[in-house]
């Protein structure tokens, strides 16, 4: 089951009831029995052998008889039996908001009224790797909602792992790209330096002379070899703003293991990064799109919110462009080569 | 509620955070940041600086231990860069004593945020002002 910390708000997983021990800060807590008997057994341990099917798309069979009932709903602090299939909660079973209490620690969340779910990801030992990245990058990129609705959250190395591996190949992609069409994009900014006033030509200048540096084939190996370890870092680093402008409007919860695992299963989408061209727009706008999505209900905390929390570092990193392009200038980047391009192929005769 | 009996502490998602600050350090103090050849935007074609212009040279002087220039070059760069390598630092040493980081309420988080937020603000009417 499923348990919060009153005092860092983390979760964590636990077998039993009674004094627990968090993990993240070492503080202890009582788990009070619900039912006020004895301990209930432990469920097995490790993942199970055979890959379960609960993020299979529920079968689609409407003259195959009359619905199936609907799963039962768990006892409080039961360990809730997983549903027979992927089927989105019923509108407006979410738990209600809890009653105020006073200035004591937060009561404990109530439990949801479904159970949660491994990523197929996390399971990839069981489903094989590629086929569960595949399954998880489609369950991520099209039904963002119902994915993080119920995904675990205690499984953030599973998502940090997804996301990192996302995020370092589009970007060897873009900064392969980027290297091969280096001189012609340098070339046309150079031509189009003449034709600005002076403050911007001076600054383009700059900006050409940067980015000279950074396509070089020195640079562009070191940037390579960094990308997995500046992915994560990207992760962390998006994952604790976001959480924090959730914390500024009481929007976090389920603490910050729901922001990083949201934010990280988002991150994956930078996979589309490795499309020339167009892919670091197309990945930008996807992420922003499903991290919205996604922080709403993996927080449960509405899109309002978790928009946000997704835009209010960015209109932050807008006002201190300093920040903006040091965060996006691969997407800067990818952009001003597609316009270079399309400069190119038509002042050619 | 702490018990000096709780087991030892995991490397959990703030000591990475706590990795990533001592990171900086490192970085502003041992690479040439400051050679690469980049200009802000804000200043390049508007001629004014940004929010957080400034603040790369402030970790490179507080890093090499010059704090006068840290502070004259931003002064919110100065506050971030003494509060996060000092997280680092306290955290780091938790964590080797296999002790708890003392982890403040969730409404003091909250005002700090904001605080962050309103210093960032007037770090920048600052700069403005001496532009």
């Amino acid at each position: 089951m499923l348990a919060r910390c009153a005092r860092c708000q983390g979760t964590f997983t636990t077998e039993k009831f009674g004094l627990q021990t968090c993990p993240h800060c070492g503080s202890e807590l009582m788990l009070a029995d619900p039912s006020g008997g004895a301990t209930p057994p432990s469920p097995p341990q490790g993942p199970p052998s055979t890959p379960p099917p609960h993020w299979m798309p529920p079968p689609a069979a409407p003259n195959a008889g009359p619905p199936p009932p609907a799963p039962p709903v768990p006892p409080p602090g039961a360990p809730s039996a997983p549903p027979p299939n992927w089927v989105p909660p019923a509108a407006g079973s979410w738990p209600p908001p809890p009653p105020h209490l006073g200035w004591g620690p937060p009561p404990p969340p109530p439990p949801p009224s479904w159970s949660e779910l491994a990523s197929p990801f996390a399971d990839r030992k069981a489903r094989g790797f590629f086929a569960s990245y595949l399954e998880t990058f489609k369950l991520v990129g099209t039904q963002p909602a119902d994915f993080f609705r119920r995904v675990r959250i205690d499984q953030a190395g599973s998502a940090l792992l997804f996301g990192v591996i996302g995020a370092t190949i589009g970007n060897w992609a873009s900064l392969v790209f980027g290297a091969l069409t280096r001189a012609a994009t340098i070339g046309q900014l150079q031509a189009r330096i003449s034709e600005l006033p002076p403050e911007a030509a001076k600054f383009m200048e700059q900006f050409a002379s940067t980015i000279e540096s950074l396509t070089s084939p020195a640079a562009t190996l070191v940037q390579m070899a960094l990308a997995p370890l500046l992915s994560l870092i990207g992760i962390y680093l998006a994952a604790g703003l976001a959480h924090l402008v959730l914390m500024l409007f009481k929007g976090a919860g389920r603490g910050f293991d729901a922001t990083l695992t949201v934010t990280a299963y988002a991150s994956g989408l930078y996979l589309v990064m490795a499309v020339p061209q167009c892919g670091g727009i197309i990945a930008l706008v996807w992420y922003l799109a499903v991290l919205i999505i996604g922080l709403g209900e993996a927080q449960r905390c509405g899109p309002g919110k978790s928009a946000l929390a997704v835009f209010a570092p960015l209109v932050l990193l807008c006002l201190c462009c300093c920040g903006l392009v040091m965060v996006g200038g691969a997407g800067a980047w990818g952009a001003f080569q597609q316009a270079a391009e399309a400069a190119k192929t038509t002042t050619v005769p | 509620m702490t018990s000096a009996a709780s087991p030892a502490r995991r490397f959990g998602h703030l000591d990475v955070f706590a990795a990533i600050a001592a990171l900086s350090f490192l970085v502003a103090r041992f690479l040439p940041v400051l050679a690469l050849p980049f200009t802000c935007p804000a200043r390049g074609l508007l001629g004014i600086p940004c929010a957080t212009c400034g603040m790369t040279h402030a970790f490179v002087a507080l890093a090499s231990g010059d704090l006068a220039a840290a502070v004259s070059a931003s002064p919110a760069g100065a506050l971030l860069a003494a509060g996060a390598w000092g997280f680092a630092l306290l955290d780091l040493s938790l964590l080797l004593l296999g002790r708890p980081f003392p982890l403040p309420s969730p409404g003091a988080l909250r005002l700090a945020v904001a605080a962050g937020v309103a210093a960032l603000l007037l770090n920048w009417a600052w700069l403005l002002g001496r532009a």
